[in-house]
């Protein structure tokens, strides 16, 4: 049945284990196992080229070796289950969180969902950012009640790790990278913006607030919710910076539940 | 039925369905984006990867549909799986739909090869036993993709390096009856029939003068890289380089039996300056003879 045979070949192309095929293929010239070994290198190569374009950042740090090394595995372990190729990779953050040879870069994953999320931010749908002024026509007494609709290009990232120092400072322009103090933490946003992905850097009080925002908290609860664990939250610096930065694409009052 | 060529830096979108024209095209990619999203490079019609423009938003699409105001677009699939024993993945074939509403590409082209097994993808274009059952998946797959689109699937032969103990149906007898079934037409890459000819020893004319030309609406070319010694020598089909000699030399064969067709250059591995692109699409323009560029497609 072809259906069989294809899951043979697929495993060829994926792991190699040419041992079911080999009986059914033939070569005009030399061996069976060098032809179907051709299909295996192709589905490898061009694979490890789509992750290394899609984790650049990530390539630059662990070298070509290593990455080379690294893809082979994670192809295997996570083969793309879609033909839309600009899809594959999101589960790479997490396999090299638990690839005990990435063990002595503990920032290595964070470093990954940053560039697998400004990959998400490239290819979501194209929406108009809300008009700032919007919010200016809500009464002041039930701006509190205001609940935002997020840009689909909008992503969180929080990190134990400076990784978007580390991201910026491995940018093909930085020949020599300066020390980074691995030691603090680091949050922000990705964007994009006039179809130019953008990140940009938030104070963890801010973040809460927007983090609390995308889980459909109201303006107001977000706010108390900010206040219980931080004194230095500004809300009019932060809706600024965020409405700047195109994040949301429209502002609604919603009644809030007693 | 004759008809001029457009001129492609006066047609816009208003020409709704630019047919491909007669003459030499280039694949688009990404390194050469902004200049064909400003129009200037002076090729007669340029050809996307189908699954690249798949996303719902962001800049490709918006630069795709800018490219598509200065040429006719043909849309080139690497993804749909003609050959799964499973079937069309619906998905895949609605978002196509949707990107050849948006673009309405000259032609829609895919291969005769699988990729897709038990939902796992495999980024490569896997080769096919010829056989009845198999013949009888693939007319089944390619009728339902040409109901879906409305409009003629063009199916291209693959490069090989292996055939199966099983096939009983020689390709060129394989792809005849799959037009005569579903009335798809052909895509007919010579640089396949000349790296599978090499690998798996048959001769290239006979190929070519036993497909029904007349169902050929488009060819390829493109450059190959000759691996390994002795008995494990092989042709890898990796469109790195510029058309090879004995390539080019299958071409003039393919235009002496079949006719002049829209012909693409596909390079993309290690892809070249564009002048150097544009040179290879104008060596085919050359050898399909200037004269020719006015008729019709069979």
């Amino acid at each position: 049945m072809l259906h069989d045979l294809q899951k043979d070949f697929a495993a060829i192309a994926l792991s190699n284990n040419k041992a079911a095929l080999l009986g059914r293929v033939q070569a005009a010239r030399g061996t069976p196992e060098r032809r179907l070994g051709v299909y295996h290198t192709n589905t490898i190569v061009s694979l490890t080229d789509v992750l290394k374009a899609a984790f650049p950042v990530v390539a630059r740090i662990v070298g070509d070796r290593f990455f080379v090394a690294m893809a082979k595995v994670f192809i295997e372990a996570h083969p793309p289950t879609q033909p839309t190729l600009f899809r594959y990779g999101h589960d790479l953050p997490k396999f090299l969180g638990a690839f005990p040879p990435a063990k002595s870069m503990p920032y290595l994953a964070d470093v990954a969902r940053l560039e697998w999320a400004r990959i998400e931010a490239y290819f979501a749908e194209d929406r108009a950012p809300m008009d700032p002024t919007q919010l200016a026509e809500i009464a002041p007494e039930m701006l509190s009640q205001v609940s935002f609709s997020l840009h689909p290009a909008l992503r969180l990232i929080d990190s134990a790790f400076p990784i978007f120092e580390i991201w910026a400072v491995n940018q093909a322009d930085h020949d020599v990278i300066p020390g980074i103090d691995f030691g603090h933490a680091e949050c922000g946003l990705v964007m994009r913006r006039d179809q130019t992905v953008v990140q940009r850097l938030l104070n963890e009080a801010a973040y809460q607030w927007l983090r609390s925002i995308t889980t459909g908290l109201a303006l107001g609860e977000a706010t108390a919710l900010v206040a219980v664990g931080s004194t230095n939250f500004d809300l009019q610096d932060t809706l600024h910076l965020l409405l700047a930065e195109g994040a949301f694409t429209d502002a609604h009052i919603v009644s809030i539940k007693n | 039925m004759t008809s001029p060529p457009p001129d492609n830096h006066l047609s816009t979108r208003s020409d709704r369905l630019s047919p491909i024209p007669v003459e030499a095209g280039v694949g688009l990619r990404h390194p050469h984006m902004s200049d064909f999203v400003a129009g200037t490079p002076k090729t007669a019609w340029v050809e996307i990867h189908s699954e690249n423009f798949f996303a719902p938003g962001g800049p490709r699409l918006a630069e795709l549909d800018a490219v598509r105001s200065h040429y006719p677009v043909s849309c080139h699939g690497v993804g749909l799986s003609l050959g799964s024993a499973e079937g069309i993945d619906e998905n895949h074939l609605s978002t196509l739909s949707t990107l050849v509403n948006r673009i309405e590409p000259g032609l829609v082209s895919e291969h005769l090869s699988f990729s897709v097994v038990d939902g796992v993808y495999v980024n490569d274009l896997l080769p096919l036993p010829y056989t009845e059952e198999v013949l009888a998946i693939m007319v089944r797959n390619v009728g339902h993709v040409q109901s879906t689109l409305g409009r003629q699937l063009l199916v291209e032969n693959p490069s090989s390096y292996l055939t199966f103990a099983e096939s009983v149906i020689p390709e060129w007898e394989f792809l005849s009856a799959l037009v005569e079934r579903t009335g798809c037409g052909l895509l007919l890459d010579v640089n396949n029939i000349y790296v599978s000819a090499e690998n798996n020893d048959f001769n290239t004319n006979q190929y070519i003068e036993n497909i029904p030309g007349d169902a050929v609406h488009e060819i390829h070319l493109a450059g190959h890289l000759v691996d390994g010694e002795g008995e494990e020598q092989l042709l890898i089909d990796t469109h790195s380089d510029v058309v090879a000699e004995a390539v080019w030399a299958v071409y003039e064969a393919a235009l002496e039996i079949i006719g002049p067709r829209p012909t693409l250059i596909e390079w993309d591995t290690d892809i070249p300056a564009l002048d150097v692109l544009l040179a290879e699409a104008e060596q085919a323009q050359r050898r399909m003879g200037t004269d020719l560029r006015a008729s019709d497609v069979a």
